[in-house]
């Protein structure tokens, strides 16, 4: 059985604004990428597996449960990092901490002091005056706190600066270890890159694919810059069965899809001075989805 | 019920808590120090020159006995209006302002149902008029005891301290099923001061007599009857257990109304 189960998810903000018929499903043990542009839905799917909305059609459902009628013991076992940092701003981050694990009914304080440590959070200051990135670090310390075996995180290095980024890729690392099942947006692929099993990409509210990282290096794209000795070269392998990006005099911008060979069998017959591949990351193919053309 | 969070709560609630507490012992001061069988002479010519203005206020019942007088003064704007001000406001902080500024989201990523929140925040503002009232009414009756020994009786003040705190669950009911339903702050103390403010002048209105007396039916003030309680009339002292029944439909249609919500966060 899945632990998360997301089947035919439906909210209509109007004007093209919400999520449409997402179907998805995240597995025991399993990372799970959110991602997508801006208002494309993420945080929308996320506040209904948080039970924060109701579906107008379709089902959310974590461990078998539905995520509106049994909010409450699902989050016996999840923890949360919302989006929108909301903390009690009159609060210092350790009375926050244990009011929340108090909140929880949690019988002693958890993994707050492993957490604090390991995120260099000072715990003593008011919450109204910590920076964002602390804010940040606080709130990934209230989701991971309780050791739940599933967890929602909602862009959560956001606000993180580079050292705290991989603080929590290797927080992440050892929770996957353990077998926590983890569904998480994020903008940054790197992260992604390091931690994610499989991802969904989101555009406009649907859902653009779902596909692990090594299907999507399979359709992976990569670009070369050829460079001719003339003009009429250039000009003759662009009426070649390549895929040709852009012509700019001598030079030629080519995608292959996975298959260079038929490109260099081709290549052979031309006066090539250069052939320099352009860096395409897994960044690029995002970007291809995300700003694709509509279908 | 979630005892952190009514602690938390029952904290946060503390200060406005204390000032209108203050305000209303001070206030119930005044009126005990006020009583003067001469003052109350000069009192009741005042409500002979300007009788309209003095039931307007709700101030013009026979204020023979000392306790009438004191009822009268005390239970007829003030003690009314302030715990009123103080729902509106304490309503609005319990509920619609954790879910506007989103600390709500906290608050509902727990093994905590949305019942159980709900439940736990209306009991804080139950608990906090509850507490108001009884201090109050203790001062006043410490007061009376320790000035004019013996005058007051007792168990007549307390019954319609009681009736009055019936009343105040009632609005209390109310302000709380719009914080309950509102998403944002302002809105919320709109709705709720707009609703308190047009039941308290409908019965300015109705108190006025003449062609306006039959809006008397139309706010919950009508269902308390000082002068009848004060003469122990049975009618007068059961009225107010309507507003009890009004108190719990409001109370659950709150509580109904935030657990189907669909939050905006």
């Amino acid at each position: 059985m899945s632990i998360i189960d997301v089947n035919g998810l439906t909210c209509d903000y109007g004007r093209g604004r919400g999520v449409f018929d997402l179907h998805f499903q995240v597995e025991s043990g399993e990372v799970f990428g959110f991602l997508g542009p801006n208002a494309s839905g993420k945080t929308t799917t996320i506040r209904h597996l948080m039970g924060f909305a109701k579906p107008a059609s379709g089902s959310c459902q974590i461990e078998g449960r539905d995520c509106f009628q049994s909010a409450a013991v699902i989050q016996e076992t999840l923890g949360y990092l919302p989006g929108d940092i909301c903390l009690f701003p009159d609060m210092t981050g350790r009375a926050f901490l244990s009011f929340m694990s108090r909140f929880r009914g949690m019988k002693h304080a958890g993994r707050t002091k492993e957490l604090t440590e390991r995120f260099e959070l000072d715990i003593r200051q008011p919450i109204r005056r910590m920076s964002k990135g602390d804010r940040q670090k606080l709130a990934l310390v209230c989701a991971f706190m309780h050791d739940p075996s599933i967890l929602i995180l909602d862009e959560p290095t956001a606000s993180l600066d580079l050292l705290m980024q991989h603080a929590f890729i290797d927080l992440i690392l050892e929770e996957k270890k353990k077998g926590k099942t983890i569904l998480m947006s994020s903008h940054r692929f790197s992260e992604v890159e390091k931690t994610c099993d499989r991802i969904a990409i989101l555009k406009k509210g649907r859902l653009k694919t779902v596909s692990s990282l090594e299907e999507l290096r399979q359709t992976e794209r990569r670009v070369y810059v050829i460079t001719l000795d003339n003009e009429e070269a250039a000009q003759a392998l662009c009426r070649e069965n390549i895929s040709v990006l852009e012509v700019d005099g001598r030079i030629v911008k080519v995608a292959v899809y996975r298959d260079l060979r038929s490109l260099l069998a081709i290549l052979v017959n031309y006066p090539v001075s250069t052939l320099d591949n352009v860096g395409q990351s897994l960044e690029e193919i995002f970007m291809h989805y995300y700003g694709g053309e509509e279908e | 019920m979630n005892f952190t969070l009514f602690r938390y709560s029952c904290r946060k609630t503390f200060p406005l808590w204390l000032i209108f507490t203050v305000l209303m012992s001070l206030y119930a001061f005044a009126v005990v120090r006020m009583y003067d069988p001469d003052a109350g002479a000069a009192l009741l010519s005042l409500t002979e020159s300007l009788p309209q203005t003095m039931t307007i206020l709700g101030m013009a019942n026979d204020t023979n006995t000392f306790t009438a007088f004191i009822v009268n003064y005390l239970y007829g704007m003030l003690m009314l209006a302030l715990p009123m001000v103080f729902t509106v406001i304490v309503s609005v902080q319990l509920m619609a302002h954790h879910v506007s500024n989103g600390t709500m989201s906290y608050l509902l990523a727990s093994p905590n149902s949305r019942k159980r929140i709900a439940a736990t925040q209306r009991n804080v503002l139950i608990v906090t008029l509850l507490l108001m009232l009884a201090a109050c009414c203790g001062v006043t009756i410490v007061l009376c005891e320790y000035f004019y020994p013996g005058q007051l009786d007792i168990l007549p003040f307390l019954i319609l301290t009681a009736c009055v705190f019936a009343l105040q669950l009632a609005f209390a009911g109310m302000c709380y099923f719009f914080s309950c339903r509102s998403n944002g702050t302002v809105g919320a103390l709109v709705i709720n001061a707009g609703a308190c403010l047009l039941f308290y002048t409908i019965r300015l209105l109705a108190n006025l007599g003449g062609s306006l007396s039959y809006l008397r039916f139309v706010t919950p003030y009508t269902l308390i009857n000082p002068a009848g309680i004060l003469q122990s009339d049975l009618q007068s002292c059961l009225l107010p257990l309507i507003l009890l029944v009004i108190a719990v439909i409001l109370f659950s249609l709150a509580n109904r109304s935030f657990q189907k919500k669909t939050m905006p966060f």
